[in-house]
């Protein structure tokens, strides 16, 4: 694990810049951070952890260098999210919250994103696209995969 | 201030809560969450009331009383809300038979069907009885449930010593979190998780030990359901009865409601108007004081030594024998031990026994009364201890705090949870010691001092006092001059060094905090042999509390060490433990006669020993014979906490047939030997007696103790103090080549007279492991060993075997260990002082 990065103040106000930069920066939160943090800002390592598995933000496993998030809310649910979410989950072969053994993909899922009209959802590193149906799925998949390949 | 409750006019005092104010006045309003001593929570939300004039329904626990408030706690619209709260909370905790009809008469048919891992209702539950859902249950009235029931069927955990933790049965209202985390200090444990999964737990969801958990129970005691269950109780009856007594463990005279079932104890709980303690507790008090009188290890008929084993006896024949051989010893030949964890009458008996029976002035106490004594030694000459030293009260109500050389949350919880009081209202913490402590977290500054440098940094402080604008007042005693001219000649970079501090800046921001207004508190603690060393850090402390206007609070190793120092003044000077040892080896002394543990030493076999204890332990093995004595719950007596507090513990337990209180003991023998006058009926006598020689205790009696709730002790003359000048040359610890390491010895009361806590019960082991010599990672690489491995520390005249643990919290060229009273065979030494070099080679 790399340093812990500087913080204005060193108390508990820091706790969750802190946490968002080390989630940026190593794509996850390394269980090591923890006890480096609870030092640094002098609160315990009990609280970091409440705080960290409160907000679905933050993981504790690495995650895959892509990141797709399913939005599971009212208004995608009746739009057919579950049917999608099933669709990317049998073309990568993984349970919602898992990630690839390949370390290419991590699925995710949240309860809405704020973009329901746009219903069904997803987010794939970053990009939304919406109006999804299961026949895009694949077309998505392959063409993040495409996208390492070009540029590799 | 007066409020309207319900129609009644009530006098709610300001600054409370509704819910206070109510409880107050007797009116009950429903409440799971929260606990008079922590801040309001606001989460059950059963609390709920209506206030005319405002929307809606507030918390009572969340809302402070305003002069001419109208509340209404009862109305229909706020029980039907309570209802459905109530419902909600029990759709995730087992509920059949909190509503079932039957429930009363299956309590008495079914009384051991607990016996069961998993608890599925009511009948089941360890904490059947004493729930306060039920409770909240009953007074609302709920007859059905509307909601279907979810069992979380989370792992119940079984894995930490002393209690469960089945989270099925968790009402997540946060008792248990905010008493670790506000009332200890300590926030082991968070909610963790969100929503319908959240759940408490630990850091990773590893176990409590692992997580830095001391095991003080103030979760188990502040749970409302059985979520939290002590393992012991787990399948016991209801107590028949509950009685207060002291805790004779270590020094903080922690009052204990004790629970008894047929001539048994079964649990503690510290009780909620201790006085010193205040309803808080330790791992000790709170977990270990059940096994103490019922143990194994109980020795309950006396014994000699005729050929090669020992043999139970009846009393007179083994008091017959052993007052022919005492007889037939010379003046000073003798050795007497005795125990500072027994009540003030049994070590008064036994320091007149030495005295007029034994005829020798070799009496040594089993534990060093440390810190409190030595400020006392000083205090003989420069002014009167008591209008320097101050109470537990006093530290809660301070603004800055000074900790030295104590790890408190360990050594002494009580301490520290006062010391967190005053925290919560923010004073200033500077903690001083040699090793990494959870104190840190709180602590304004740090000064990690390496072993043995607390005196330089005391001094350097102190100076710094005087450098840094103290005003340099002659009402300090007829020598301030001197004394301000030693300090103002002293090199501050040299002293830095000798410290083994880092950086002069810390020591000036604990000196900004030691020099700003308002009342400071210094609290202090001594290693295992107060040696010169720690003399000269206590002539600097007493400088330093004399210049920044502070109090002392000296921190007493045991139960009455404090009592035991007071009793010491008024006979002759007892040596130190070394010379006692040394005479031991050197068979100066010929006979032991043992009340107290002492190591078995690796020397040649003394004449004669006897032993009046309550225990079998090492020992035993060269026990010439061996009188069964009474534990803490089994005599009446009072002890001296730390503080000064004289307070009264009664007799609620019968001793077990052929056990003697101590006093008793030495008295038969005094009259079989005929000499001396020990003419004492009971304990109150020996009181009455003691009060009349030591001046500490005059005016105290039995009688007025049990109605005062204590009373602190006065120290003769109220003489004004003297600053004192401090040694001309430091005293340094010895460095030796060969020795390269050195071990610090700290004693915290780990056990009950010659029971080891870590030998009473595996869990404590878990916790502390005596056998334990704690070393830094790096000094453990170079010396290859890894955590764990066996080891044998040599030292200038001795050696021992323990186990090496690592840990970064222990400076490098350090050790440390719990010497444990030297009961475990391993550590059968007595340590040349608190701080000397050893060597660490692997295997035993």
């Amino acid at each position: 694990m790399g340093k812990i990065p500087k913080s204005e103040h060193n108390d508990r106000r820091e706790l969750i810049h802190l946490l968002h930069d080390i989630q940026e920066k190593h794509g996850y939160i390394p269980p090591e951070a923890i006890f480096v943090i609870a030092r640094k800002l002098r609160i315990t390592e009990s609280e970091i952890y409440g705080v960290l598995t409160f907000y679905k933000g933050f993981s504790l496993t690495p995650r895959g260098k892509h990141l797709v998030t399913i939005c599971m809310g009212t208004a995608c649910h009746v739009r057919g999210a579950p049917r999608i979410l099933d669709e990317f989950s049998r073309r990568l072969n993984i349970e919602p919250g898992k990630t690839t053994e390949d370390k290419q993909f991590t699925l995710e899922t949240v309860n809405c994103v704020g973009a329901c009209a746009l219903g069904p959802i997803a987010i794939t590193d970053g990009k939304y696209q919406g109006q999804l149906k299961t026949t895009d799925v694949a077309k998505l998949v392959d063409g993040i995969r495409d996208g390492d390949a070009e540029g590799s | 201030m007066k409020i309207s409750l319900n129609g009644k006019q009530i006098d709610a005092g300001a600054g409370r809560t509704v819910l206070e104010a109510a409880r107050a006045a007797g009116v009950y309003i429903p409440s799971l969450c929260d606990i008079p001593r922590l801040e309001p929570f606001g989460g059950c939300r059963l609390c709920l009331i209506e206030i005319s004039g405002r929307r809606g329904y507030v918390p009572a626990c969340c809302t402070s009383v305003e002069d001419g408030m109208t509340v209404l706690s009862e109305t229909p619209a706020l029980q039907k809300i309570r209802r459905e709260i109530l419902e909600l909370i029990l759709t995730e905790h087992p509920n059949a038979c909190l509503i079932c009809t039957e429930k009363e008469s299956c309590d008495e048919h079914k009384s051991t069907i607990r016996k069961v891992g998993e608890t599925t209702g009511c009948v089941l539950c360890p904490n059947n009885g004493r729930c306060e859902l039920q409770d909240v249950v009953e007074a609302v009235g709920l007859d059905r449930v509307r909601f279907p029931a979810v069992y979380r069927n989370i792992d119940i955990k079984k894995t930490d010593p002393f209690f469960d933790r089945d989270y099925n049965l968790c009402i997540l209202c946060g008792r248990c979190v905010r008493t670790c985390q506000e009332e200890r200090g300590a926030g082991t444990i968070s909610f963790i998780r969100r929503g319908s999964e959240a759940v408490v737990g630990t850091v990773l969801d590893v176990p409590l030990l692992e997580a830095g958990c001391q095991m003080c129970g103030a979760c188990v005691d502040a749970c409302p359901t059985g979520a939290l269950t002590e393992r012991a109780l787990k399948y016991e009856q209801p107590a028949e009865r509950t009685d207060s007594i002291i805790c004779p463990v270590c020094g903080m005279g922690c009052r204990m409601d004790v629970s008894l079932l047929g001539g048994r104890i079964i649990g503690s709980r510290p009780a909620p108007d201790g006085p010193a303690n205040g309803g808080q507790a330790c791992v000790r008090g709170r977990f270990l004081l059940r096994e103490i009188p019922g143990s194994d290890l109980r020795i309950t008929m006396p014994m000699i030594r005729r050929k090669k084993d020992l043999e139970e006896v009846e009393w007179a024949e083994a008091l017959d024998f052993v007052a022919g051989r005492l007889k037939s010893f010379k003046k000073d030949e003798i050795g007497l031990v005795y125990s500072t964890q027994l009540t003030t009458e049994d070590i008064f008996a036994l320091k007149k026994f030495g005295r007029d029976v034994l005829k020798t002035k070799r009496v040594l106490p089993s534990s060093a009364s440390g810190a409190p004594d030595m400020m006392m030694d000083l205090a003989g000459t420069n002014g009167s201890i008591s209008s320097l030293i101050c109470d537990l009260n006093a530290v809660a109500e301070a603004d800055t705090l000074v900790v030295c050389g104590s790890d408190l949350p360990r050594a002494h919880p009580i301490a520290w949870v006062n010391v967190l009081k005053a925290l919560k209202k923010d004073a200033g913490l500077v903690v001083a010691g040699t090793a990494d402590s959870s104190m840190d977290r709180h602590a304004d500054v740090t000064l990690r001092v390496k072993p043995g440098g607390e005196s330089a940094l005391y001094g350097l402080l102190a100076g710094k006092m005087i450098t840094n604008g103290r005003e340099k007042s002659g009402a300090l005693g007829p020598g301030s001059e001197k004394v301000f001219a030693f300090y103002e000649s002293q090199k501050e970079k040299a002293l830095l060094d000798s410290s083994g501090i880092e950086k002069m800046s810390s020591v000036e921001t604990a000196a900004a905090l030691l020099l700003k207004k308002g009342k400071t508190v210094i609290l202090w603690d001594t290693g295992t042999v107060p040696d010169d060393r720690e003399k000269e850090a206590a002539v600097h402390l007493w400088n330093l509390a004399l210049l920044t206007g502070a109090r002392l609070l000296p921190l007493s190793s045991t139960g009455n060490s404090r009592g035991a120092a007071e009793i010491r003044r008024s006979f002759a000077a007892e040596p130190t433990a070394s010379a006692f040892t040394q005479d031991v080896a050197e068979g100066r002394i010929k006979a032991l006669y043992l009340a107290g543990p002492f190591p078995v030493l690796k020397t040649k076999k003394t004449e004669f020993t006897v032993l009046q204890a309550s225990f079998w332990s090492e020992a035993s093995a060269k026990a010439d014979a061996v009188f069964p004595a009474a534990v803490f719950a089994e005599t009446e007596g009072t002890f001296v906490n730390t503080e000064g507090r004289l307070q009264y513990s009664p007799r609620v337990l019968e001793p077990p047939d052929g056990v003697k209180e101590d006093w008793r003991i030495v008295s038969l023998l005094s009259q079989i030997m005929k000499r001396g006058d020990f003419t004492f009926k009971n304990a109150s006598g020996i009181l009455k007696e003691a009060s009349e020689v030591v001046p500490a205790f005059a005016g105290a009696s039995f009688t007025g103790l049990k109605k005062s709730n204590g009373r602190f002790l006065k120290s003769a003359g109220e003489s004004p103090l003297n600053l004192i000048l401090p040694f001309e040359k430091p005293t340094k610890i010895p460095t030796n080549k060969s020795y390269p390491l050195l071990l610090e010895c700290r004693d915290s009361a780990e056990g009950y007279r010659e029971l080891l806590f870590a030998v009473a019960h595996p869990g404590f082991a878990l916790l502390r492991d005596p056998e334990a010599v704690w070393l830094n990672p790096k000094d453990a690489k170079s010396l290859k060993l890894g955590d764990g491995d066996p080891i044998k520390v040599s030292f200038f005249g001795g050696s021992f075997g323990a186990v090496a643990r690592l840990s970064d919290g222990v400076p490098v060229g350090a050790a440390r260990t719990i010497y444990a009273g030297g009961l475990l065979p391993e550590l059968s030494f007595v340590p040349p002082a608190s701080v000397f070099p050893v060597k660490i080679t692997r295997g035993q």
